[in-house]
Order: structure tokens, then C-alpha cells, then sequence
């Protein structure tokens, strides 16, 4: 009994950490699947429009068709940038 | 929570993928579309005249100024049937519509422009333009269709009514005897020459009687005449203020083996064996193109007929030409635009001079605002030496590329469009789908050549862009065959028109010099045979 207080009382006094971790997820998530459902970034170099759409090549050597930030089904990896074809600089994609 | 983003932004991000791998695909065409686009926009921004020339693929119409075209050389190569006549009769309504605006605004003198045809369809074609302008015009602006029709010139060398007189042996105006003798004396020899080339001799032989039947103004028909009538040539010696020449026929004449003499007259007599021919070269004047010229005329000019042989017509369009060469070099007024339209124009590089004499228009006709747009079957196959076809290709400022040999167009390949997506045959379905490198298609683009449609082809504007452009070109309504013989008849047989003659008039303007000819005693050989024919058709045998 006084195990179960004791974790409760400990869970109430980390609940704001646990809300703030939660939310901080949540934030990440969001860019993340916002990300994964615009079809083009901007370049932070020479502020050029860079397609997230398009037929991609996985390191694992899997061609699709698609938006960028798709698991590949072979590898199971995501891609972590992308190379603006104007500038070359390669801006770095949101983590899930 | 992915299946919801599925949901709701799956369809639109599979439309933007498509849309992206589709402008990806296009994108060196799209690029080279654009380029083309801004170009023709900015050709048809000017505010001078213009011609449509066609339209692009895509359907943007090709309109350039009229300066374009008729301010530089030009050259449009194709194979029969491909539409060169037709792009050539494009320009040459455009050429009228901006003559007759000029008219009626009786502005200053616009420039005129020339066809010279070797086988009748741009011909008719320009007359037949240019009488569904008069009737236009006839009724609207009677004045400016009165000095339309003062503007032309027709020179029609199959007509035997109405007649061009055409005499070769009339001399050009300010023009020293002796160069225009020898000057005459070398084209003749030079296109008559066949396999059985004439000698030097022959040549001089037929340069002295040049000078002295066009000091007579005896025209070149009646040279078997001087030469086997020794009384009239005796008669035209005591008579010639050349003293140098009058001793030539003195005393050298008599030397020439008869046998140099049958040649020459035999390659000169195939000249007149179609009645029309006849009748123009043994006229009392020729035309003066450089008056022609100067006073901006429309010249319409054929040297193709039924009974024209094959060779005549070649002759006499190189003829022609050359005439035009010499005319172009003495022009008085510069400042008068004129445009050349030749059919046919891989006969005007077959012989040394005539290539000489292309050069030198291609390289400076342009001081004196002639220039030149060649229409041609075969030009690397008519232009053997590679020199003149370098001059060709760097000196023409446009040029058209219609249904034919590629080799003809090799100067064109660098300029293709290429749209750097064109697929490779693929050996097997599992195989990988690989394109074509930009060279490759460049080589197929320019083989493509000679499969392209009717009035097709690619048209390349080299002060402006470095990249051709591929056109349809616009359609001249303008009858086909016998509909278009018969369309333009009317205007072919009214003598008021093109400074012809009738047949009436021709022979009036003739007779002092048949007249003259008669006068004289003939021989005894000459009065035996007369006397003996007239016996017997008193006798009635």
C-alpha cells in the first residue's frame, strides 16, 4: 500500500516533466508529419524552393514515388536531408 | 494518427508528386518553348511591317518583321513537295501586303522584291497573289491598284503572246563594249558547256561576234545567220566603229576551222527551239534590272515552259541570274530594299563562275540592299566545293530547313531543339529505362529531317537565337494544278501588264530591223535559191 502511495505521490510530483516531455513529443511529431505532408521546403542557404515530391532513391538502392519522408519499406530508414539543386547546401530534415 | 494524414493530404500530395515529375520531364522543353515564346514576343513587338511566317508546335504564331527577312540573305533547303514554295509564297503576300500599304499611303518607295522560278509554281503562285490583290484593290483604292500595276514586271519566257523581249546581246546601260562582250561570251560558254567542252578559241570566236552583233543590235538569233552570210557580215564589218574588230573579221575570222564554228553554232541553236524563247532572246531590248531594282518593281520571272527542254530552262534561269549579279553591283539607289526569291537555286552553284558570282553576292549585295533568299532542293549535293557552302551558310541570316536530306541541313544541327528526355528503345521489358544523351538526340533530330510532315520544318533566326524553332508553316490559299493556271490566265495573257508586248506590238517593234535585214542584196547562192523556190511555186510543183 504505502508502495503504491509512494509511486503515485512520485508520478503526480514528475506528471509536469511527464506533460512537459509530452508536448515536446507532440510538438515533434507534428513538425514531422507536417513536414511529410508539404511538398516542397525552402532552402536556408539561397532561399530556393526545394521539392519534397518527386521518385527518391533509398541508400538500400528502393525507388518510389512519392514525398520524401516516407519509410522505406526495404531498409526501414528514413531520410535524415535534403540537397537543394540550386545551391547544393543540404538542409536537414525533421527527426520522428 | 498516419492513416489520418493519409486521409486528409494523401490525394493532394500524389497530384503535386505527379505535377513535379511531370514539369521534370518537360523541363528542357519547357525551358526552350519559354526561350521561343520571349523571342517571338519580342519579334512581334516591333511596330514595322510583319510576315507570319507559321506557327510553333505549340500553337504561339511565328510573326517576324518584315526586315528580317527581306534585309538578309535567306536560305530554305527541302526536298519537292515539302512546302518551300509555299513558305517562299508566305513571304512574298507579306511582301505585297506591306507594298500595297505603302500605296496607299503613297509613302515612299518601299522596295520591291523578285521571283525567279524554274518550274512554274512560284510563278503562278506570285501572280496569282498578286492579281487577287489588284481585284482588291481595284475596288477600294483604285489609284494605289493603278500603280501596282505599274510595278510589275513579268518576264514569262514560255509566253509566245504576250512577248518579254529578252535580246542577251542588248548592252546594259554605261557598260564598256569590249566587257560586256567578254562578260557575255563566258556565261554562254560557260552553261552551254557540256560534256564536249568548247575550246578557248570558240570562246574568243564567239565574244568578238557578241561585240559586233550587239553594236548592231542584232540580236543572239541571228548569229548562224551573220556567221554563214558573209555579205551581211561584210556590211555589219564596213559599218563597225571598232577598227580592232573590223581587222579580227578581216582577217582572222576566215582562219576559224568550220568545225569550231558548227560546234558553236549547234550548242547555241539548242537555245531556240521553243517558239517563246525564241521570240524573247530575238527582241530589241532586255530588261534593266538594275532599274528594276532601283525602282522597287515586283519581277516575276519563269523560265519553265511545255516545250522549254530541260536544259534551256537551266540555262536560262543561270542566265537570268547572272544578269541579276551584274545589275545588283550597279544599283544607284540603295536605299531601296530588294528581295530575291530564286527556286531552284542549286543550279546557280553547278558551274565555277556561277559560284564566283554567288560568293560575291553573298558576301556584298548586302552594301547594296539586294539581297537574297535561295530556295533549294540539294544544296550539299549542288555545292561540291566546301568553301562556297561555308559562304552560304555564314553569310545567309535565316534559314528553313524543310523534309529532305539531312546532310543538306548538316549547318542546322547545332541549333536543333532537343528536349534531353527521349527514351531509348529498352532490349527487353525487365530492362532499365535509360534516355539519350544530348548529342545522340541531336544526331536523331537531324535524321528526323528527312521524315518530317508537309510544311514542316525548322526555322532558325541566327541574330537572334541560337536555338532553331520548329515550324508549321502558315497556309497561302492558293489553288492547286490546273485550278491555279486557270485563276491566273487572266493576268498571264493581258499584255497591259508585267511591260510584256503583244504579240502585234513585238512584231511591229521588229520589223525596221527585219526590214534592214532584207534590204540587203543577197548573195548569188542566196538569189539562185530564192529565185528557184519561186519558180516552182509559180509552177505549182
Amino acid at each position: 500500500m504505502n508502495q503504491f502511495i509512494w509511486d503515485v505521490t512520485l508520478w503526480i510530483l514528475a506528471s509536469p516533466i511527464y506533460l512537459v516531455q509530452w508536448l515536446a513529443r507532440l510538438i515533434r511529431r507534428w513538425r514531422f508529419w507536417r513536414f511529410a505532408y508539404v511538398p516542397a521546403t525552402t532552402c536556408s542557404v539561397c532561399g530556393s524552393a526545394i521539392s519534397l515530391v518527386g521518385m527518391w532513391r533509398c541508400r538500400c538502392g528502393f525507388q518510389a514515388v512519392g514525398h520524401l519522408l516516407r519509410v522505406c519499406p526495404v531498409c526501414q530508414s528514413l531520410p535524415r536531408m535534403v540537397r537543394c539543386f540550386v545551391c547544393g547546401a543540404t538542409v536537414k530534415l525533421p527527426e520522428l | 494518427m498516419n492513416l489520418l494524414f493519409e486521409y486528409l493530404f494523401g490525394p493532394q500530395l500524389a497530384k503535386e508528386t505527379a505535377r513535379y515529375l511531370e514539369t521534370l520531364a518537360e523541363a528542357n522543353l519547357t525551358a526552350s518553348r519559354r526561350q521561343t515564346d520571349t523571342l517571338l514576343q519580342s519579334l512581334n513587338r516591333s511596330s514595322e511591317p510583319k510576315i507570319t511566317i507559321g506557327r510553333t508546335l505549340w500553337g504561339t504564331p511565328i510573326i517576324v518583321p518584315v526586315s528580317e527577312i527581306v534585309k538578309a540573305h535567306g536560305v530554305v533547303t527541302g526536298a519537292t513537295g515539302s512546302g518551300k514554295t509555299r513558305m517562299a509564297l508566305a513571304v512574298i503576300k507579306a511582301l505585297l501586303d506591306s507594298i500595297i500599304e505603302s500605296l496607299i499611303a503613297e509613302a515612299s518607295n518601299p522596295g520591291g522584291f523578285g521571283a525567279l522560278d524554274a518550274k512554274g509554281d512560284l510563278f503562278h503562285g506570285t501572280l496569282f497573289l498578286i492579281a487577287k490583290h489588284l481585284q482588291e484593290l481595284q475596288r477600294a483604292h483604285p489609284h494605289a491598284a493603278r500603280e501596282l500595276r505599274r510595278r510589275i514586271v513579268i518576264i514569262d519566257f514560255s509566253s509566245r503572246d504576250p512577248v518579254t523581249p529578252y535580246n542577251i546581246l542588248a548592252r546594259w546601260p554605261g557598260l564598256e563594249p569590249d566587257f560586256f562582250a567578254a562578260n557575255r561570251a563566258d556565261v554562254l560558254m560557260d552553261l552551254l558547256s557540256g560534256s564536249d567542252k568548247l575550246s578557248l578559241g570558240a570562246s574568243g570566236v564567239l565574244s568578238k561576234l557578241i561585240l559586233l552583233m550587239s553594236e548592231h543590235g542584232v540580236p543572239i538569233t541571228d548569229l548562224d545567220e551573220i556567221v554563214g552570210n558573209e555579205r551581211r557580215r561584210s556590211r555589219m564589218i564596213a559599218q563597225c566603229h571598232d577598227r580592232s574588230l573590223a581587222a579580227y573579221f578581216t582577217r582572222q575570222f576566215p582562219q576559224v576551222p568550220k568545225s569550231t564554228l558548227a560546234a558553236l553554232l549547234r550548242r547555241i541553236d539548242a537555245l531556240f527551239t521553243a517558239d517563246g524563247v525564241r521570240l524573247a532572246l530575238g527582241g530589241v531590248s532586255a530588261p534593266n534590272f538594275r532599274q528594276l531594282q532601283d525602282e522597287g518593281k515586283i519581277v516575276v520571272i519563269t523560265t519553265f515552259g511545255k516545250t522549254i527542254a530541260r536544259g534551256v530552262r537551266r540555262v536560262l534561269q543561270k542566265l537570268v541570274f547572272s544578269d541579276i549579279t551584274q545589275s545588283v553591283f550597279s544599283r544607284q539607289k540603295p536605299e531601296s530594299p530588294f528581295l530575291w526569291l530564286c527556286d531552284e537555286a542549286q543550279n546557280f552553284f553547278h558551274t565555277e563562275s556561277l559560284r564566283d558570282n554567288a560568293i560575291d553576292l553573298l558576301t556584298t549585295s548586302r552594301s547594296f540592299s539586294t539581297h537574297f533568299l535561295f530556295l533549294t532542293q540539294d544544296l550539299q549535293t549542288a555545292v561540291h566545293d566546301p568553301r562556297t557552302l561555308r559562304v552560304l551558310n555564314t553569310n545567309t541570316r535565316w534559314c528553313m530547313a524543310m523534309r529532305g536530306d539531312p546532310a543538306d541541313c548538316s549547318f542546322l544541327k547545332p541549333a536543333l531543339p532537343i528536349t534531353g528526355r527521349r527514351p531509348k528503345p529498352r532490349p527487353h521489358p525487365f530492362a532499365e529505362q535509360s534516355l539519350y544523351s544530348p548529342a545522340e538526340e541531336r544526331v536523331l533530330v537531324h535524321e528526323d529531317i528527312a521524315s518530317l510532315p508537309d510544311r514542316e520544318g525548322y526555322l532558325w533566326l541566327k541574330n537572334r537565337s541560337a536555338e532553331a524553332i520548329r515550324v508549321v508553316v502558315a497556309d497561302v490559299p492558293i489553288p492547286d494544278g490546273n485550278a491555279l493556271m486557270r485563276a491566273t490566265s487572266a493576268i498571264r495573257m493581258d499584255a497591259s501588264i508585267g511591260g510584256r508586248m503583244s504579240r502585234k506590238q513585238y512584231d511591229q517593234a521588229i520589223a525596221p530591223r527585219d526590214q534592214e535585214r532584207s534590204d540587203q542584196v543577197p548573195d548569188l547562192a542566196t538569189a539562185l535559191k530564192q529565185r528557184y523556190q519561186s519558180t516552182r511555186e509559180e509552177r505549182g510543183t
